[in-house]
């Protein structure tokens, strides 16, 4: 009997994968350090309660990790049951957000849907997980006609429904939102044309930023001066461009967050200041414990920090890459791809937005910055890519089979 | 697929080493101008606290000006309008907003259009000079509200009444309104910087130092500060004796009801110390309000002025007519004549002159006031009757370097060192300048110009025996606790004339108010002796004058000087009579002297 149940245990928890699980906690419990560092001062002088920003996370987190563990025992092939519904939900939840009165508008953009009078969350992260159970999940059904056009095509068509909802209102998250099906799609597909159009079409992107970003500003400016002539783009789309290439263009102004998280990172240097020992914290950089906590914890933690933090990130995505790649059906294996796009997709991002490379759009740092709904979503998936990791057979989703699916 | 899966990762790898290599360069190009930047930007916030100045009393601690406590309302919108829930925006506006409105009654839509207008400003002076009532009302509300929000645990974040504060500022009140204002002067709303009188002239002993608050984070997050408070300014104690002020600007009330004039002017002195114990002209403002002109132009004309009419309007009002201006003195100054004459011995006291009602000099003929003649008389007979012709002869035995020496050995043409702003010097001739009709002319104080305190300073010394002392207003300053800082001793400048001098001119004086030109400024019991004066004003044809009385008793050991000049008095014609002036002189010193305790001293008759 013991023998038999012990087995069962194992056979029961055999993949799952601790040193995954252990390197999340270790990033929410680095996150936790991080907010509370960066936030105190903030939550103390506005709100008198130093504590607030960390408390709410501390709690957040202690009810996502319970989200992520029992995702995680649910057998993976169950989370087909989610697909439709996921889907529905993130479109009715984006639809509600932009067109009623549900939608909470902040700073004169719609991101927060109100659920009850004192809870409200961020839409935009349940589509992100939608769409990953999606394609994943029709990319597992067709994966023998994703060489062809019109099953890509349809599951791009089914992404960017919700995708435009989100993209009227926060341009980052649906840029998040459409590279993640596409990044999919792009590892299942044999095509190698299309692999080498997409690489050429990420390198020419690369390019092109890279020359509008090195450009002296007043070549930049002289350029955009002749577009404005033309109409094509208006002067306050033409300023955005300048100020990306050079914050200082508009340091009080709109270039201020940016400018203001520079200064942060390069007065970091290799060791930073110490824990707790950010001045740009102490009201210079705007959202500092969530769009800009990498520029804290570059000040703070310097340039060793911030290479550690994205070992942790990477060691994160390679135990990811492991799972998908020891998975037995295509569903699974999709799943985690499409959680590992996501959050290589968020790190980058947010590293690039920080440190001035990209244009300025708010995206916060998977598992370290402040945020809710994003952080309970994040557990969510982390859960998702434990489960596909438990290594059962009896977990696997038939293929193209309509039976129990 | 692991192929193809791998590539990718290792891309991503590339993109985040990239990253990583960004950042470094980025720290090493950059890292030593931008944590310049950063410590410049920080600059600990330092916020000054607002000093306590000095009062100003009488000689006897009467309080006129004192600096009351007072409380800015100061709004911080960017705490008011502070969201931490995007579901519950801005949590705290109506509750504070609700505050104000119930508490001080302010407009909810002007509160409302502050915060809307500045929402991200940290500081809003809303309402000035509150009272500390008005401020505890406040906080009482405040608290009790937040206390009653906090019970409610329910919810993490409740509204509270936040973001307002009280800044502490300080208010110059004068308690006696207009009382010595032209002594005193006014300091403005921030109490920091004083104008005119006193306040002026000691606006650095009456200023303090503001305190300083040192705002830090503590490392352990803590926002913390460091107090060093505001150290109150000195008390400026002034000779000005609260009693005699009033009688005087209460006395000049009573002339200005009965006549017509340009300017008034008196001076109440101690001529063995040189304090001065009173100081009024007829110019009356409040300096709790300086800037309230109504009772000297309507608010239309006010409103109408220009700039520069305005300015002169304050000008007129604020000035200190005893100080800043100069003119001819007129016969008072025959003392200082006779005085230099008995000095150089160039006449002796029984020298006796003949009045013909004029002198010619240099070809033109210039006229005694009594156009038919004094006829003879001694130089005590010259004064009483204020004689110009005699004078005139005085003058003609002197020369005009040494009228111009003894002018200047009285302090005339140059300031008295008065510790009052804005002293005029008045003007002399010159050793070049000054023909034989400017000396016969000054033996009478016409042809030159001086100040009330100049002239009220050059009789002292004659009345305490030939010590010219720097006039002076101020006695003592003491420090927040009561010590004393510094005392104004009585300054002796230099001696004028010999005690023989000064006894016979005060004999003279006593006679012209006996039985001479004075007549008027008798007071029943006191020996008083004086001397009139009467100046044309230039020019000539307009018939203005100036006209004066200089009266000190008691008359052979004078302790108090009652100086009362009007300028361009009401007058019939082409003459004028000081009379108006003696009697002011008179009615004022009647009242100090039972104040003063000045023993009587002449047989009643």
């Amino acid at each position: 009997m013991r023998k038999r149940r012990s087995e069962k245990g194992i056979r029961w928890l055999s993949g799952y994968d601790f040193s995954l699980l252990f390197v999340v906690l270790f990033l929410c419990v680095f996150g936790l350090i991080m907010i509370y560092s960066a936030s105190y001062y903030t939550a103390e002088t506005k709100l008198h309660n130093g504590m607030y920003y960390f408390r709410h996370q501390l709690m957040l987190y202690g009810v996502g990790l319970a989200v992520a563990i029992i995702a995680s025992l649910i057998p993976h092939r169950l989370f087909v049951w989610l697909v439709w519904p996921g889907y529905a939900a993130a479109v009715i939840c984006m639809i509600l957000t932009d067109f009623t009165k549900l939608g909470i508008n902040t700073n004169g953009q719609t991101r927060w849907m109100r659920v009850t009078s004192t809870i409200s969350f961020q839409p935009a992260e349940l589509v992100k997980v939608a769409i990953i159970l999606l394609t994943a999940f029709l990319i597992h059904r067709h994966t023998k006609e994703m060489n062809g056009h019109r099953w890509p095509l349809i599951i791009l068509g089914l992404c960017a429904v919700p995708g435009l909802l989100v993209l009227k209102n926060n341009l980052s998250s649906g840029i998040i939102i459409m590279a993640i099906p596409v990044a999919m799609i792009m590892l299942v597909s044999n095509k190698k044309e299309r692999r080498i159009a997409f690489w050429a079409l990420f390198a020419l992107g690369l390019a092109a930023m890279i020359v509008i970003k090195t450009m002296p500003l007043d070549t930049l400016i002289g350029i955009g001066e002749r577009i404005e002539a033309t109409g094509i783009l208006k002067a306050y789309q033409l300023r955005r461009l300048y100020i990306w290439n050079t914050p200082m263009y508009d340091a009080r102004g709109d270039g201020y967050q940016v400018v203001q998280g520079l200064y942060a990172i390069g007065s970091g240097g290799v060791f930073g200041k110490g824990l707790g020992a950010s001045l740009q914290k102490l009201g210079f950089v705007p959202e500092s414990a969530n769009d800009m906590i990498f520029a804290i914890l570059c000040e703070e933690l310097g340039l060793f920090g911030a290479v550690s933090l994205i070992i942790l990130y990477l060691f994160l995505l390679y135990r990811m890459m492991m799972i998908a790649n020891r998975s037995r059906d295509v569903f699974g294996t999709m799943l985690v791809i499409g959680v590992m796009g996501h959050i290589a997709l968020q790190v980058i991002l947010h590293i690039g937005v920080v440190s001035g490379i990209l244009p300025n759009t708010g995206v916060t740092l998977p598992f370290v910055s402040y945020g809710g709904t994003a952080s309970l979503f994040y557990m969510g998936e982390i859960g998702i890519v434990l489960s596909v990791g438990r290594d059962n057979p009896e977990m696997v989703l038939p293929e193209e089979k309509d039976g129990k699916a | 697929m692991r192929r193809k899966l791998a590539f990718t990762f290792i891309m991503v790898a590339a993109v985040l080493f990239a990253l990583a290599v960004y950042l470094l360069v980025l720290m090493r190009n950059n890292g030593k101008e931008y944590q310049q930047r950063i410590l410049s930007q920080q600059g600990y916030d330092t916020s000054l606290l607002a000093f306590r100045r000095g009062n100003i009393t009488d000689r006897n601690g009467t309080v006129l000006a004192y600096s009351e406590e007072v409380y800015n309302l100061i709004l911080d919108p960017s705490v008011i309008l502070y969201t931490s829930n995007p579901q519950k925006p801005e949590p705290n506006r109506e509750a504070t907003v609700d505050a104000l409105v119930q508490v001080f009654g302010y407009s909810r839509d002007e509160i409302n259009a502050i915060l809307d207008e500045k929402p991200d400003a940290p500081y809003v002076r809303f309402a000035r000079q509150l009272s500390a009532e008005d401020r505890d009302r406040f906080l009482q509300y405040q608290t009790e509200y937040n206390t009653a929000k906090d019970k409610n645990k329910k919810k993490l974040h409740q509204d509270k009444v936040t973001g307002v504060w009280f800044e502490t500022e300080y208010k110059r009140m004068y308690p006696y309104d207009t009382l010595a204002c032209t002594v005193l002067g006014f300091s403005g709303a921030e109490s920091a910087e004083g104008h005119w009188g006193i306040e002026e002239y000691y606006n650095s002993s009456l200023s303090g130092i503001p305190g300083k608050v040192y705002s830090y984070i503590s490392p352990e997050g803590d926002y913390e500060s460091v107090t060093e408070a505001a150290v109150g300014g000195y008390t400026v104690v002034s000779t000005i004796d609260y009693n005699v002020q009033k009688i005087v600007e209460e006395e000049i009330a009573n002339y200005k009801q009965k006549h017509e004039y340009k300017n008034i002017g008196v001076i109440v002195m101690d001529p063995t110390s040189g304090e001065i114990l009173g100081m009024a002209t007829d110019k009356v403002y409040d300096p709790n309000d300086p800037m309230d002109f109504s009772a000297v132009v309507s608010d239309e004309e006010l409103n109408a002025m220009t700039d520069d009419e305005r300015s002169a309007l304050q000008n007129s009002v604020w000035r200190n007519f005893a100080v800043n201006d100069a003119f001819s003195p007129g016969s008072v100054s025959k003392e200082l004549t006779v005085a230099m004459a008995l000095e150089e011995n160039v006449i002796e006291p029984d020298t006796t002159f003949y009045c013909d009602g004029s002198e010619t000099v240099q070809g033109q003929t210039i006229h005694c006031h009594k156009l038919e003649g004094h006829g003879a008389m001694d130089v005590t007979g010259a004064l009483m009757q204020s004689c110009n012709d005699a004078l005139m002869n005085i003058a003609s035995r002197l020369n005009a370097p040494t009228m111009l020496k003894w002018q200047r050995l009285f302090g005339l043409g140059s300031r008295t060192g008065i510790d009052l702003p804005g002293e005029a010097t008045g003007i002399l001739f010159t050793e070049e300048n000054m023909s034989l009709i400017d000396l016969a002319t000054c033996s009478f104080g016409q042809g030159y110009s001086s100040t009330m305190v100049q002239m009220a300073s050059a009789y002292c010394s004659i009345l305490n025996g030939g010590y010219y002392y720097t006039p002076h207003i101020v006695r003592q300053l003491l420090d927040e606790n009561g010590n004393t800082v510094k005392t104004v001793e009585p300054e002796l400048v230099r001696t004028t004339i010999s005690e023989s001098t000064c006894e016979f001119l005060k004999q003279a004086a006593y006679e012209t108010v006996q039985s001479g030109g004075g007549t008027r400024a008798k007071i029943k019991g006191y020996t008083v002796g004086g001397k009139t004066g009467t100046a044309q004003k230039y020019p000539i044809e307009e018939h203005n004058y100036v006209i004066s009385f200089m009266g000190f008793t008691p008359a052979f050991n004078p302790k108090l000087l009652v100086y009362a000049v009007i300028d361009e008095p009401e007058h019939e014609d082409t003459t004028v009579s000081s009379s108006s002036a003696v009697e002011l002189e008179r009615d004022i010193m009647k009242r100090i002297i039972p104040y003063l305790g000045i023993p009587a001293d002449a047989a009643t008759n």
